[in-house]
């Protein structure tokens, strides 16, 4: 736990990010979270989760092999799942947060947790 | 000095024959009358470049200057299906079907080049005087026009509206409705297998869960959804109508260049949307 929570804070420290949850799968409860106060962390879990659990299906239907990262722009916020071990990290940010920093701060975070 | 400059075209054709000279050499001999000269280059250039969208051009504009409205017609359609919102083949097929009374089709060629070229006045007024005639009395109903580029055209040309965007590499785009099914792009496999509606209905499903999702969240409307995975990186995003333009490429293709192939995409979808 102590090396997922040092993730955590890892990926939390990042400029522009609102939240940090490690969820388990498939059920897409909260393992653990690092979060600004206002943020929903249940419910970012849960339907990140669906969303990454998703798009797995159906990009292994799709012959595309494991799916490694999801990342969503919306009008307020930006979503990122990714798996790691046993849980998927999802890291909320602003808008307007630079994408390639998070991305690669999470394909580390995964690659190390799948070492 | 035009004289000159032909000939110098020419001498370089016939050094290098997949040289694109070829086009400007076609189009002066064209103006100049020398048509079955220009007819002969036009042949050569398409020989050297079947896929290039303005070679057929070239040649549907000697076809329509020899007369010929059938294969003028025919080399401008094969232009569209390479190149959907190709100018020149959407103004010749829209002259062509003005010739032949089929005014609605006139007008929605004209239309759509229109909408590829804002800015060409003489587009506009062609466009109003179809729009005019068509509602003269008198005038052929819409419902009794031909149907629009014969369909098989048609379905060509959807299938080829991402064509021009996707180059040789292994990329695929594809425009999918509410529903998840297709509307134009194709996806072959490796054993040439159109697979796009296989595709569409896995890949379609992502937009509506990614949509409740962010709704739940509060994040307000989703504009692009990237998922990386093990042989390809995909990018999705709406279109009008809830359509979503969907993206993927092989993995080694950056990240960025496949956002900013969904862009391209995209444009070409709600240009393609507005036209049909």
């Amino acid at each position: 736990m102590t090396a997922l929570r040092d993730t955590l804070g890892a990926l939390a420290a990042l400029p522009g990010v609102r939240a940090v949850v490690a969820a388990t799968t498939p059920d897409g409860l909260a393992a653990d979270v690092v979060a600004s106060s206002g943020v929903d962390t249940d419910a970012l879990a849960a339907f990140a989760t669906a969303v990454f659990l998703r798009t797995r299906a159906a990009n292994a239907a799709a012959g595309y092999g494991d799916t490694t990262l999801l990342a969503v722009d919306a009008e307020h916020g930006r979503l990122f799942v990714a798996p790691s071990g046993e849980v998927v990290l999802v890291v909320l940010t602003d808008a307007e947060t630079a994408a390639g920093l998070v991305r690669v701060a999470l394909q580390q975070a995964s690659r190390r947790a799948a070492a | 000095m035009v004289a000159d400059r032909l000939q110098s075209w020419m001498d370089e054709v016939h050094r290098d024959p997949a040289s694109l000279t070829v086009l400007s050499l076609v189009d002066a001999l064209r103006r100049q009358g020398r048509l079955e000269e220009a007819r002969r280059y036009a042949l050569r250039g398409l020989e050297q470049h079947p896929h290039l969208a303005d070679a057929h051009d070239a040649l549907a504009r000697v076809m329509a200057d020899l007369g010929d409205d059938a294969q003028a017609g025919d080399e401008w359609s094969f232009a569209l299906r390479l190149d959907p919102m190709h100018l020149d083949a959407l103004r010749g097929l829209g002259f062509l079907a003005w010739k032949r009374r089929d005014l609605a089709g006139a007008e929605q060629y004209l239309a759509r080049a229109l909408q590829a070229s804002p800015t060409d006045d003489g587009l506009a007024a062609a466009l109003r005087r179809v729009r005019s005639d068509l509602r003269r009395p008198g005038a052929p109903p819409a419902a009794e026009a031909p149907l629009r580029p014969a369909t098989p055209s048609t379905a060509a040309a959807s299938r080829a509206l991402f064509a021009p965007l996707l180059g040789d590499g292994d990329r695929t785009a594809l425009l999918l409705d509410r529903d998840g099914l297709v509307l134009a792009g194709t996806y072959v496999d490796g054993t040439g297998t159109d697979v796009a509606d296989e595709i569409g209905a896995h890949l379609g499903g992502l937009a509506d869960e990614a949509r409740r999702a962010l709704e739940h969240l509060s994040l307000g409307r989703w504009d692009v959804m990237l998922a990386e995975a093990q042989h390809a990186t995909v990018v999705l995003g709406p279109a009008p109508d809830g359509a979503v333009v969907m993206v993927a490429a092989a993995r080694d293709t950056q990240v960025g260049l496949v956002r900013r192939l969904l862009v391209q995409a995209r444009q070409r979808a709600m240009a393609w949307m507005a036209g049909t």
